[in-house]
């Protein structure tokens, strides 16, 4: 358990411990024991038992790696980027590093961390529009996308024209779209203000349509950031019972969130993330008990987050 | 479970570079084909979204700018070596104007592309390749609408329709095809590289220059001629003077050299574009990170 802020975090220490660790940069081998496997929780303790827990998870990553290029920084920052191309002295900041889950059908997951800790990432790899740089995610169903507040809406058109973009964009047949829009319809209550541009809306009604866009078309696997930390208790109170109701038809729920009372509430399981690296999975309360600890154990570490930026970095 | 298994690894992105993916891609495109449609509407309405005119800015862009360069012209008219241009000059100078500025608003929007769609192109997996279609579809909308006012002011300056127009929708379908072959190494270039981006404007900017829109090919130098006949702008322009002004078809060994090359540089263009589109997102995340 984390008490105090620590550089290293645990997944990492494990992994350091562990005959099978490798560079970060490496492909997993396929005998690689996700942090998962090893954490006390019921569920995963069940799907280990199996001879393939990934075969009964609707996601499942193994030592998942992404990292991004850092432009404009470094010690030779008056050098142009192409230079530092040319040179091959690009530098490299780990978003994730190796992050092993596993998510299971009728299962609502919550990922929590705090900013920067690469939960965006992780979604983003999730929903296929950004490939790792280390290990693989096997994905089980059909998935439409991540939603993120806001994201995604044209805001000089108006909310069918929105939403007729939306179910577009998520492959939604064409005979379906009426009656996926009398179900926006029905779900937001915007009534007139569907015809008004979303640049009007308010950041309520916003996540109201955006919610009821994505759940709309009841994807085996839902992957949601932050969407239903906004809008009013009416709002928040339809979306968790859409949101069980989805979970009870054998789908797999994964939301990125800050709402600590809203994962207390709604979720079977937590992963806590930090520094691009796994630190806890299982219990909500236990996780979050955890990460309220290290939270506070932070504030009174100012230097802490510019020391795990520096272990995120990668030098030429 | 009976669901379709998706494993997204490092291997990934090597297998969508193969020539194997390329052609998968093309049949997943075509499932996508709706979404170029949908992309292009919601353009359309956005570029007049805001402007009490609404649609009539469509006719009134190519107009004004016509009105510019036509203002100049006049001022200073240009000679030809053997005398003044006898064509009308507004129809002169809008046939090359307009379809100019179809090729050169394709590839501006092209440059822009990653952009504007950044939120979509981070949160939902589709072919990216929909998006320069889209910029292509709705350029070519206001294209249509800006011909339109190029062919009545043919007829209002009593150049009326030969056999030759019959051959104006080939030559447009012929332009449409240099164009999508121009936007696609645009459109991937634009994804890598910001300075590529910012290049672009003063690329076009020059292009405008280097073919004949303000004048003939013959008022070029003699060392100059072999170079502009390069440009397949220049041909294009030539092409639309040919039907419009001259009553004639274009010349038909210029247009099959114009077709075989656009067909070339398309294919290697859209090969091109997919095989970086593993990257794109990434290049796009980095600045948005």
């Amino acid at each position: 358990m984390v008490d105090a802020p620590s550089i290293a975090p645990r997944d990492a220490v494990r992994a350091q411990a562990s005959p099978d660790a490798l560079p970060p940069d490496a492909p997993q081998p396929p005998g690689h024991v996700p942090a998962e496997a090893s954490a006390d929780d019921p569920s995963t303790s069940q799907a280990a038992g199996h001879a393939d827990p990934a075969k009964h998870a609707v996601v499942s990553a193994e030592g998942l790696g992404v990292r991004y290029t850092l432009y404009g920084l470094g010690q030779r920052r008056h050098r142009i980027e192409l230079v530092n191309r040319l040179m091959r002295q690009r530098r490299y900041f780990w978003a994730l590093r190796d992050v092993s889950f596993q998510v299971n059908a009728n299962e609502s997951f919550f990922v929590i961390g705090r900013n920067g800790a690469g939960k965006s990432t992780l979604l983003r790899v999730l929903a296929d529009t950004l490939l790792p740089d280390a290990g693989e995610v096997r994905v089980r169903g059909n998935l439409t996308g991540f939603l993120s507040m806001g994201l995604g809406f044209q805001p000089d058109l108006s909310g069918y024209e929105n939403i007729a973009l939306a179910l577009t964009l998520m492959k939604a047949p064409r005979v379906e779209h009426a009656e996926r829009i009398r179900d926006i319809e029905a779900f937001t209550q915007l009534g007139e203000f569907l015809k008004a541009p979303v640049a009007t809306y308010s950041a309520g009604m916003k996540a109201r349509l955006g919610f009821a866009i994505a759940t709309t078309l009841e994807p085996d696997i839902l992957i949601m950031d932050e969407i239903i930390n906004a809008g009013d208790e009416q709002f928040r109170e339809a979306a968790r019972t859409r949101l069980q109701a989805m979970t009870a038809k054998a789908r797999g729920v994964i939301v990125c969130t800050h709402n600590l009372p809203q994962v207390l509430e709604l979720a079977q399981r937590v992963m806590w993330i930090e520094g691009g690296r796994v630190q806890a999975i299982g219990d909500p309360a236990e996780v979050v008990r955890e990460y309220r600890q290290f939270a506070k154990a932070v504030k009174a570490d100012p230097t802490h987050d510019l020391r795990v930026q520096q272990e995120r970095i990668e030098d030429p | 479970m009976d669901a379709p298994l998706r494993i997204i690894s490092v291997e990934e992105a090597r297998r969508r570079q193969t020539f194997g993916h390329f052609v998968g891609y093309l049949a997943w495109l075509w499932k996508h084909l709706r979404l170029v449609e949908t992309l292009s509407r919601t353009e359309l309405k956005r570029t007049v979204a805001k402007s009490k005119l609404y649609y009539l800015w469509w006719m009134f862009d190519p107009l004004l700018d016509t009105a510019c360069y036509a203002f100049l012209f006049l001022m200073f008219r240009p000679r030809t070596g053997t005398g003044e241009i006898d064509a009308p000059i507004l129809i002169f100078l809008l046939a090359g104007i307009i379809p100019f500025r179809w090729t050169s608003s394709c590839c501006a929007a092209a440059a822009a592309t990653w952009k504007r769609y950044a939120n979509i192109i981070q949160q939902v997996r589709f072919p990216y390749l929909v998006l320069p279609g889209a910029t292509f579809r709705t350029e070519g909308w206001l294209y249509l609408c800006a011909l339109g006012v190029l062919l009545c002011a043919t007829l209002a300056y009593g150049l009326w329709p030969t056999a030759a127009w019959l051959t104006l929708p080939l030559w447009l379908a012929l332009h449409g095809l240099v164009t999508l072959a121009l936007m696609l190494p645009i459109a991937v270039l634009s994804a890598f590289s910001s300075d590529f981006t910012r290049v672009v404007p003063y690329g076009l900017r020059l292009m405008f220059f280097a073919t004949p829109i303000l004048y003939t090919g013959d008022q070029l130098p003699v060392w100059a001629r072999p170079v502009a006949n390069l440009n397949p702008l220049a041909h294009v322009v030539n092409g639309y003077r040919a039907i419009l002004l001259d009553g004639v078809a274009p010349d038909p060994v210029s247009a099959t050299v114009l077709l075989a090359v656009s067909l070339v540089g398309l294919a290697a263009g859209a090969f091109w574009f997919v095989r970086s589109e593993p990257f794109i997102a990434r290049s796009i995340t980095r600045t948005t990170y």
